[in-house]
């Protein structure tokens, strides 16, 4: 938001340069996001009337003015189109600076002299562009320094304001900011004083006190608190003054009317939203209601709304008028003819007000600052300060106000009277700090906080020490120390009005005093208390070592977002289920929270292929989310291309091997972590992959996932002309299968002997249900095995046949095998898996 | 009797110097001392001979029989060496070629930063903690002080499941899941990927997160503030300016946000830091009584302190990377230039 330094000025007396008080500003909470310096170097301009225009004598397009400034005469030579003799203007003389910098010297134009410049909004700095000579009003008085009397020198200050400070959406909050930071006074605005007439009027109805006033009725005392209205009449086509249009302009609104204009900078000033109907226009009396339902109302911007019950209307006998605090209605809309209004001030329910706004798309300003939370206490004096405005300015008459109060129905506000026990010793041992009772309670203060020291809520006034009758104080957070509520270091604080919704402990009261103070002067420290851990440090060293085995076997990491497009679950075939749909997507390629990481790699591959990268190893950690499970996370890679392949050495081109060489890279990943027992078994029904180069991985006891080479038909979805190998597992199935901790356990140091064996085994057999039963039937004796030869040769073996060649390893802890004893058990060992597995002995 | 031994030393070494293959000098040795060899029938002779004339054939014999098998192996080690180098020559490969293997993969930027942080944060007690990413509305909102109806809701552009889940707007409900099921003293990093439905050029509808807690008796904003010094200065050099502002969210109070001295023109003003000098890379605060009453602490018994960051922006800023998209387009010649330790 935009703020006038000038304006903020009237407020408070600060005079430190602008940066030094932007940087200020900042560290107390009020973000000053920008500054604009205005006029700054504006001089010499003054108010001047044009007494006559001739042409110029050799120029079609200039004419030549005598203007006076209502003590000498200066001739002029202009090129402008839109004045006419009788205008009052700005005119810079010899020796004035416009905005730009440029300085003004009497010249020749086509041979006439020229003393000066008549100015536009644009060479005052006022406007980027205008349309001629800046026109002013008649009664602006001739000779006067411009600069002073538009107050066109100036200094905006662009703040973000925090959402819980709705008191600094106007000129009066930042001031007071400013009052409290520098440690100076805030003065008043000047305000009609309504008591001084009769008609006060409180409660459930409203009445008339004299002729031309309003009656208010409030029907919807949950959504509106606090209602008044009061007329304003004669206020004939009244121009806004200058001063008052250049406030509305450097804050960013458009000055329009001048009931419109006083409105706005009041709701500037004071932050008070402010509506005026025509007068003529209102039918009876005004009632503030909840709307019916299919009732409609035609809003300010010509839209026609349905509204329905629980909205907050004001109405009149002719129905509604206004949607509360979002936006007025057409039919009762004041335009150029209008003489009364009807000027409402009011304060409605925030979460009402949030919820009409929503409802309608409409976050009006208005809407946005009753949802921050308005001072309550603040209605009747914007009330006022309009009608001084307009009374002082205008000459209008001013109704009496009307007033029709309900409740605040906020949960927290209700039951908070604004009243907060501090215990400024828990509220230094909080911050880290050691404020003192004055520095924090004249703080507080000046944020308009009332502060009674040595108080407490309950009893309204402390124990005097020493008494030794009844101890009023409260055990601390330590739960050993009393609390002396009658010390100077604590005190009931009373909350402004314009911060109860947002002030409602202690903490809050600390927060106010910490930022007005600055941070800065807070001592830093480490924490103090000892180190804690909590976590299962032990997943996360997993985790990295898994990551880490992967880099080092040459694989990227990539990070994908967690949702991916409807379509990869329809070219994935995957379900799709409301629990796992978003149902507000920003765009249909991520809206489906992914079922398995596969998807996310394809795209990045397809997106690699796209760019001319055809070959890589990536994988991802990330969380997956099955339709009829819980969320969870997996690591999942793919390699691409002939990356394997991809040697200048004949010898390390093994084509078709890749398949086999990745899960030899995610078994040893595994077993790097300690998982053991790993079972790779050969089926693995899904469609992402080809049906004759997949299969699953488990543990002892878990599933842990599954890998091969990805289905044709998914990467001619995704347009992938590689060939594509993939692994996904399960992390947490991983860490659950991690061995805890290895155990050493003596090894046989006495000779070992080795029987080699080939077997001719039929093709579809898979090669671990071969391990498997040979693992099942070995003896005792024989320590390891190993497959260290396969061959295929239709020749030899036919076509559906292969040969497999393995090593059985036989020691004895104890004693050194005999050749007899090797032999028995090995024939055993043979015999047994011939019977078990359809296979022959070569 | 001697000089038929000296006569059989001179004849030994002629036939060693003709000797020119291993398996020639074995011929050699056969000859002279295997069991028919000639110096071998001499010594059985020996036996035939006075005392006399044993004594000294016999310490001669035993001496040449010395001399000669010392001869045999010298110039077999060297016949040997010869051949071994011979075999080296030919056996040479050209090591400048290139390396066969796949070389090293490289970590994606967000994933290296975050490590960072966690690292960093852990020397001072910190650990970190996970939860999912579909939340329930009470943990996201609700439990973080943010009820339905309140204002910064906005802030939190959600995504919304159909069912009514939400992906959640930050990893506060992590915390929030933490404190329900450990008791205080803690102190926790809360690292994960975090969504909001908004998106143009500067912000992606999915980032990262690093929330952090701790959780303990008297516990103030100094030592936030201590912590937060620490962890900016040791990532980013221990003569960057850190400064904090005073900020609003609704779970903490009171609250802050933090800038750093701008990474690029140190403090100077440029571009990056909107000629301010400065970075606003966090936000923190007091851990908010209602948090604590919403999971079960005593606000009476416990304070704490809690802090958030962007792994994005951090990165960026780290790594002087330029486009927010580069981070989740994943492409390869992106990624690729993140090798190395740190
Ligand atoms: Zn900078």
């Amino acid at each position: 938001m935009k703020f006038s330094l000038n304006w903020i000025r009237e407020f408070v007396d600060i005079n430190v340069p602008v940066d030094e008080l932007a940087e200020r500003l900042t560290l107390s909470g009020l973000e000053v996001e920008g500054v604009e310096t205005l006029g700054a170097s504006l001089s010499g301009i003054v108010v001047g009337r044009i007494e006559s225009i001739e042409k110029h004598p050799d120029a079609d397009k200039l004419v030549v003015c005598q203007v006076t400034d209502g003590k000498t005469r200066h001739q002029i030579v202009t090129g402008a189109q839109n004045i006419k003799e009788g205008d009052v203007v700005p005119v810079s003389l010899p020796g004035a600076v416009l905005a730009n910098g440029m300085e003004i010297k009497a010249s020749e134009l086509r041979g006439v002299p020229s003393n000066g410049m008549l100015c536009s909004e644009t060479e005052l700095g006022v406007s980027d562009e205008a349309a001629g000579i800046w026109i002013l009003p008649q009664d602006t008085p001739l000779g006067v320094d411009f600069v002073e009397y538009a107050r066109l020198r100036d200094a905006v200050l662009d703040i973000g304001i925090l959402p819980n400070r709705g008191d600094c959406q106007s000129v009066l909050g930042i001031a007071r900011d400013i009052s409290a930071i520098y440690e100076l006074d805030l003065k008043e605005v000047e305000i009609l004083d309504s008591r001084s007439g009769s008609g006060m009027t409180a409660g459930g109805s409203g009445m008339t006190a004299s002729e031309k006033s309003i009656t208010c009725r409030n029907e919807a005392p949950d959504l509106c608190a606090m209602y008044t209205a009061r007329t304003i009449s004669n206020v004939w086509q009244f121009a806004t003054p200058l001063w008052m249009q250049r406030r509305l302009q450097v804050s960013g609104v458009r000055p329009i009317s001048f009931i419109v204009d006083v409105t706005n900078y009041v709701l500037l000033e004071l932050g008070q939203p402010l509506h005026a109907f025509d007068a003529s226009k209102v039918k009876g009396a005004i009632v503030v209601r909840s709307a019916e339902d299919g009732e409609a109302l035609v809003t300010l911007d010509e839209q026609e709304r349905k509204l329905v019950a629980g909205q907050c209307v004001i109405a009149d006998d002719a129905g509604a008028v206004a949607l509360a605090g979002v936006m007025g209605g057409a039919r009762t809309e004041i335009n150029d003819h209008t003489t009364d209004v009807v000027l409402e001030a009011a304060w409605f329910d925030p979460v009402a007000t949030r919820a009409t706004a929503t409802a309608h798309v409409l976050r009006t300003d208005s809407a946005v600052r009753f949802e921050k939370g308005l001072d309550i206490a603040g209605v009747e004096r914007a009330s006022n300060r309009v009608a001084h405005l307009i009374k002082s300015l205008a000459g209008a008459e001013v109704g009496d106000i009307c007033q029709a109060s309900g409740h605040t129905k906020d949960s927290d506000a209700s039951s908070f009277d604004g009243k907060i026990d501090v215990d400024l010793n828990a509220l230094n041992r909080l911050i880290g700090v050691q404020y003192t009772a004055d520095q924090a309670w004249g703080t507080l203060r000046r944020l308009g906080y009332g502060v009674a020291v040595g108080v407490d809520s309950r009893s309204g006034s402390g124990m005097t020490a020493g008494s030794g009758i009844t101890v009023v104080g409260s055990v601390t957070a330590a739960g050993s120390e009393i609390v002396d509520h009658s010390s100077e270091m604590f005190a009931c604080v009373t909350v402004p009005t314009w911060r109860r919704h947002d002030v409602l402990g202690w903490q809050e009261v600390a927060e106010d005093i910490m930022r007005v103070v600055g941070m800065d002067s807070i001592a830093s420290c480490l924490p103090r208390e000892s180190v804690v851990q909590v976590s299962k440090s032990d997943d996360e060293r997993v985790l990295s070592q898994l990551h880490s085995f992967f880099i080092a076997n040459g694989f990227s990491q990539v990070i994908n977002f967690s949702m991916v497009g409807q379509e990869d679950a329809v070219k994935c075939d995957w379900k799709t289920t409301d629990s796992r749909t978003i149902s507000n997507p920003l765009t249909p390629a991520e809206s489906v929270m992914r079922e398995r990481i596969l998807p996310s790699l394809l795209r990045v591959v397809g997106h690699d292929a796209s760019r001319q990268v055809n070959r890589g190893a990536i994988f991802e950690f990330g969380s997956v989310f099955p339709s009829d499970g819980v969320q969870d996370t997996h690591l999942a890679g793919v390699v691409y291309g002939d990356w394997f392949e991809s040697s200048y050495r004949p010898e390390d081109k093994l084509a078709g091997a890749d398949v086999l060489r990745l899960k030899g890279i995610v078994c040893a990943a595994l077993e790097a972590l300690g998982v053991i027992q790993i079972r790779v078994d050969k089926r693995c029904d899904d469609g992402d992959l080809h049906p004759g180069q997949a299969g699953t991985i488990a543990s002892l006891k878990h599933a842990l996932g599954r890998f091969g080479k990805v289905h044709p038909a998914r990467l001619k979805a995704y347009g992938i002309s590689v060939p594509v190998s993939y692994f996904e597992i399960n992390v947490s199935s991983v860490l659950k299968s991690v061995r805890p901790q290895p155990k050493y356990k003596a090894f046989g140091v006495l000779p070992h002997t080795r029987r080699d064996i080939a077997i001719v085994v039929p093709k579809d057999l898979a090669y671990s249900s071969i391990e498997s039963v040979l693992y099942k039937k070995k003896p005792k004796l024989c320590k390891r095995l190993f497959l260290f030869d396969r061959f295929e040769s239709v020749e030899h073996l036919g076509a559906d046949k292969l040969s497999l060649a393995f090593a059985f390893v036989y020691q004895d802890d104890e004693t050194t095998l005999t050749d007899e004893v090797v032999n028995l058990a090995h024939t055993e060992f043979v015999a047994a898996i011939t019977a078990a597995l359809p296979i022959e002995i070569r | 009797m001697i000089s038929r031994l000296e006569e059989l030393k001179s004849k030994c070494e002629t036939a060693l110097q003709n000797a020119d293959t291993v398996s020639g000098i074995e011929d050699v040795r056969i000859s002279y001392l295997g069991k028919k060899g000639v110096l071998t029938d001499i010594l059985k002779g020996l036996k035939d001979l006075s005392n006399e004339e044993k004594a000294s054939v016999g310490q001669a014999a035993n001496q040449i029989k010395t001399q000669i098998t010392d001869a045999i192996d010298a110039k077999r080690h060297a016949l040997e060496r010869d051949e071994m180098n011979a075999k080296l020559v030919s056996d040479t490969v050209d090591v400048s070629a290139p390396g066969v293997g796949r070389g090293s993969g490289a970590s994606h930027p967000l994933h290296r930063m975050e490590k960072l942080i966690v690292e960093c944060l852990g020397r001072i007690g910190f650990s970190t903690v996970s939860g999912p990413e579909i939340e329930t509305e009470f943990n996201n909102f609700e439990a973080l002080n943010i009820p339905a109806s309140h204002p910064a809701r906005d802030m939190h552009d959600t995504f919304y499941m159909k069912d009514g889940g939400v992906l959640r707007t930050h990893t506060s409900p992590v915390q929030i899941r933490a404190m329900q099921t450990m008791a205080p003293p803690l102190r926790i990093l809360a690292p994960g990927k975090v969504f909001r439905c908004d998106a143009d050029v500067s912000h992606s509808p999915v980032f990262h997160q690093i929330e952090g807690l701790l959780v303990d008796k008297h516990v103030s904003f100094a030592e936030l503030k201590g912590t937060l010094e620490f962890f900016l200065r040791s990532l980013f050099g221990d003569s960057k300016k850190v400064r904090f502002r005073p900020s609003y969210f609704p779970f903490t109070v009171p609250s802050c946000e933090v800038d750093l001295e701008c990474v690029m023109c140190k403090g100077k003003g440029c571009g990056i830091c909107k000629q301010t000098g400065w970075l606003e890379v966090m936000g923190a605060g007091m851990v908010h009584r209602n948090v604590f009453k919403a999971v079960g602490y005593d606000p009476e018994e416990v304070t704490g302190f809690a802090f958030g960051l962007g792994v994005d922006r951090l990165a960026m800023l780290y790594y002087q990377i330029s486009d927010i998209r580069l981070l989740y387009e994943n492409d390869a010649r992106f990624i690729s230039q993140f090798k190395g330790a740190a």
